[in-house]
């Protein structure tokens, strides 16, 4: 049963990967180096013969885990994927959540821009927030990356729309319906590399991660890839209680999500 | 097999580039760094900081570096002012495992 339900996930994913890369004529993908991203990557490989044909993009503010730039060049190199760094600046002036929001999202309209990218891959799912799950598979962004919630464009079947607006991009979400026990069932069946930081030592572990100033361990055992599926089926713990930036009320994580922010 | 001779040099060198960084946090200073750890006995890092509200906190961040046994042996910035702005130096530590785990 579990097995049937990854192949559909997977299926599904590599369908819109598919579409997107025949439909937009510069496509991009983010990678954060964690879990659902790199699971995409392993996913794209598998659609495209092996090879990630996009540029892979990190958004880098210089404080993320040191095991996460080192995870970073290892698989960059094995995979040979076509990695691109944008640097942000880190703008500590407004809270922790704003400064991620804010520091990210002025890095990636700078690198679009110059990279003229028209659709991005990002890796969100919508069982991590209660604001992604309102998400598209394929979602428009304005020219000033916002996003209007209210008014998205229907998914009947598989269709999906690929209209840009005027000066804007398109998003394109391959893994909305998987959840994260999938996701690490994935990880499993697959062998997908991952950031050690997600397995325990002396009784903690990362379960979501983001940079080093606003991400803090939960207390696990869960030592291998077992422990962690095992753990999940049992927690009731949120995948994200460990990032500072999700303590935030819901509707300014929405407020800053139509404003470009991932 | 590191020996207590090299163990206590590659320490005091530890020490000369710590100070040298939070003096000045230059790339050759963070390179040097890099280099100086992999000849040494550090194995963990864990990070500190006060708060994100503005740049002046945030370049007060550290990075207290252990040995394998957690015992600290250096302390070193982990952002420092560029421009008009800050950036991160965390990926020169990037053979160093995570401490910010054992609390």
């Amino acid at each position: 049963m579990m097995e049937q339900n990854l192949d559909e996930l997977e299926e599904k994913s590599i369908y819109i990967m598919r579409e997107a890369q025949m439909k937009f004529k510069r496509l991009g993908a983010l990678w954060s180096m964690g879990k659902d991203s790199t699971t995409m990557l392993a996913i794209a490989r598998k659609a495209f013969m092996g090879k990630v044909p996009f540029p892979v993009i990190h958004i880098d503010n210089g404080i993320d885990f040191p095991e996460t730039y080192k995870f970073r060049e290892e698989l960059a190199k094995r995979w040979h994927l076509d990695l691109v760094v944008a640097k942000s600046e880190i703008k500590p002036e407004i809270s922790g959540f704003s400064c991620c929001g804010a520091n990210k999202t002025i890095a990636l309209k700078k690198l679009m821009k110059e990279m003229k990218l028209d659709a991005l891959i990002v890796s969100i799912r919508r069982d991590e927030h209660a604001i992604r799950a309102k998400e598209r598979y394929v979602s428009p962004r304005d020219k000033n990356f916002k996003w209007n919630y209210k008014n998205q464009p229907a998914e009947l079947w598989d269709d999906y729309s690929s209209k840009i607006d005027n000066g804007g991009h398109v998003r394109v979400h391959p893994l909305l319906d998987w959840n994260e026990i999938d996701i690490w069932n994935y990880i499993k069946r697959e062998r997908v590399p991952m950031n050690p930081l997600y397995f325990a030592r002396n009784g903690y572990r990362y379960r979501s991660l983001g940079c080093t100033h606003c991400t803090v361990p939960i207390k696990s055992n869960a030592k291998s890839l077992d422990d962690i599926i095992k753990e999940l089926k049992t927690t009731n713990v949120e995948e994200r209680a460990g990032r500072e930036q999700d303590k935030e009320k819901e509707y300014i994580m929405q407020r800053l999500r139509s404003l470009g922010y991932m | 097999m590191a020996t207590a001779k090299n163990a206590k040099s590659a320490k005091k060198s530890l020490d000369a580039i710590a100070s040298a960084l939070w003096s000045n946090p230059s790339d050759d200073n963070w390179k040097l760094l890099y280099n100086a750890l992999k000849g040494s006995n550090a194995k963990y890092y864990k990070i500190f900081y006060e708060s994100l509200k503005n740049k002046e906190d945030l370049t007060k961040s550290f990075a207290r570096l252990y040995d394998s046994r957690l015992r600290p042996i250096a302390r070193i910035p982990i952002i420092r002012r560029k421009g008009k702005g800050v950036e991160g130096a965390t990926i020169y530590l990037k053979d160093l495992k995570n401490a910010n785990i054992f609390d």
